[in-house]
């Protein structure tokens, strides 16, 4: 009886502290920084300041959302992206800040709309800057698929209509032996994989349908996103033998 | 196998010239610079030593970032920083576990050695700092012995205001 009031006791002290942890304040004189548990790229967990009051309240993410961008070299990309996201939350950007006007009844929902747009502005733009390793990706296969099948039979960053009609900007088109290879370069991340998966669904329904190849840095990195890429394409890694790539437009 | 980075963040370094802290931002009152470094006696391009703290902060949410630029690049990857008291208490690790306060985001857990480049997203790892760094002081030595950089002591205090933001 003692032992299990002691267990219940430990286990209801471990949830209230990690609820404690997820929202806490502190109060300054004529501010409150609220932190909420949603997090930037860096792990960060999104703080807002809250300032006015009692009747009109201005909550703001502090510049956090820039500075998140700031620390990858991304200022470039905050003003577009951030004022995209504040109007889908119904709030605004001012300067570097993302803010919104709050009264009593409003603030809460305030307070949880300015942290969650200025996550998704730094997340959308750590994206961005992720999705650059396709760039690079990119660059190393058009340079080995010019070496395998010659320069006139590779035209890199091609354009093909799918069933849907919807025109695809792929990574590489490769023109052998009377038919068509589409390589995609696709990074480990979510967008990245999905986009390419439909992609590859959509030419699949083309009466001449070409033989889609899904370029990867390393197989094993992509974890689940593999099954999803392999149900359309055939999936390779960005150094695969040339041998390999041959046999593929066999 | 070490990666291009290595060398930048193991060899010391020293910061080039006297540091300025710049003018309060009228947006969100951020006061910062960016150092370039020298390590061996070389200047190394697109090698900086990046600080950031707040004019309305005194004594505390400072940051000090290792970060390089490739020729030409148009962003920056961060390689180690250090959040001293940040405004946002809370960090949180790929693992789930949490660190509350000042922490560190090391090169070494943050670089993918199989892949040879920085794991995605921004410096994501993070460790807990020592709670005797409490001081500006302090945080300065703390800097310099985990940056490697000689003459971290140079950068002096931010023109912190009592002016609430």
């Amino acid at each position: 009886m003692t032992l299990s009031f002691i267990t219940n006791d430990g286990r209801d002290a471990a949830v209230r502290a990690a609820v404690r942890a997820l929202v806490t304040r502190e109060r300054g004189a004529n501010e409150d920084t609220i932190s909420l548990p949603v997090f930037h790229p860096s792990g960060a967990s999104a703080t807002v300041i809250v300032t006015g009051g009692p009747k009109t309240f201005k909550v703001s993410d502090g510049g956090q959302a820039y500075r998140e961008v700031e620390m990858i070299g991304a200022e470039s990309l905050f003003s577009r992206n951030a004022s995209k996201s504040a109007e889908a939350f119904g709030i605004a950007v001012v300067g570097k800040l993302i803010v919104g006007e709050a009264n009593p009844t409003s603030l809460a929902g305030y307070i949880a709309d300015v942290a969650a747009a200025s996550v998704e502005v730094s997340r959308r733009i750590a994206e961005r800057v992720g999705a650059r390793n396709e760039a690079a990706i990119e660059e190393k296969l058009y340079k080995r698929l010019t070496n395998i099948f010659g320069e006139s039979r590779v035209i890199s960053g091609a354009e093909i209509a799918g069933a849907s009609s919807h025109k695809w900007h792929i990574s590489a088109l490769v023109h052998q032996g009377g038919h068509d290879l589409v390589f995609e370069a696709v990074s480990a991340h979510h967008s990245s994989v999905y986009s390419s998966a439909t992609m590859f669904h959509d030419l699949a329904l083309l009466e001449r349908k070409p033989k889609p190849v899904a370029v990867v840095e390393s197989k094993a990195k992509m974890g689940a996103y593999l099954g999803i890429l392999a149900q359309a394409a055939n999936v390779i890694e960005s150094d695969a033998p040339d041998e390999l790539i041959r046999r593929l437009a066999a | 196998m070490p990666g291009p980075f290595h060398p930048l963040v193991e060899r010391s370094k020293a910061i080039l010239g006297p540091i300025v802290w710049s003018i309060p931002d009228s947006s969100d009152g951020a006061v910062g610079f960016l150092a370039p470094l020298d390590v061996d006696g070389v200047t190394i391009e697109g090698f900086f030593l990046r600080g950031k703290a707040y004019e309305q902060s005194p004594d505390k949410d400072v940051m000090f970032q290792l970060e390089v630029a490739g020729p030409g690049a148009r962003t920056r990857t961060p390689l180690r920083r250090i959040e001293w008291l940040p405004r946002s208490p809370l960090h949180k690790n790929p693992d789930k576990t949490m660190i509350f306060g000042s922490h560190e985001h090391p090169f070494e857990i943050n670089w993918l050695e199989d892949m040879q480049r920085m794991r995605s997203g921004n410096l994501p790892w993070a460790e807990e700092v020592p709670k005797s760094i409490s001081s500006y002081s302090r945080l300065l030595d703390f800097t310099a012995n985990r940056f490697r950089i000689g003459n971290m002591n140079t950068v002096p205090v931010p023109e912190w205001s009592a002016k609430l933001f």
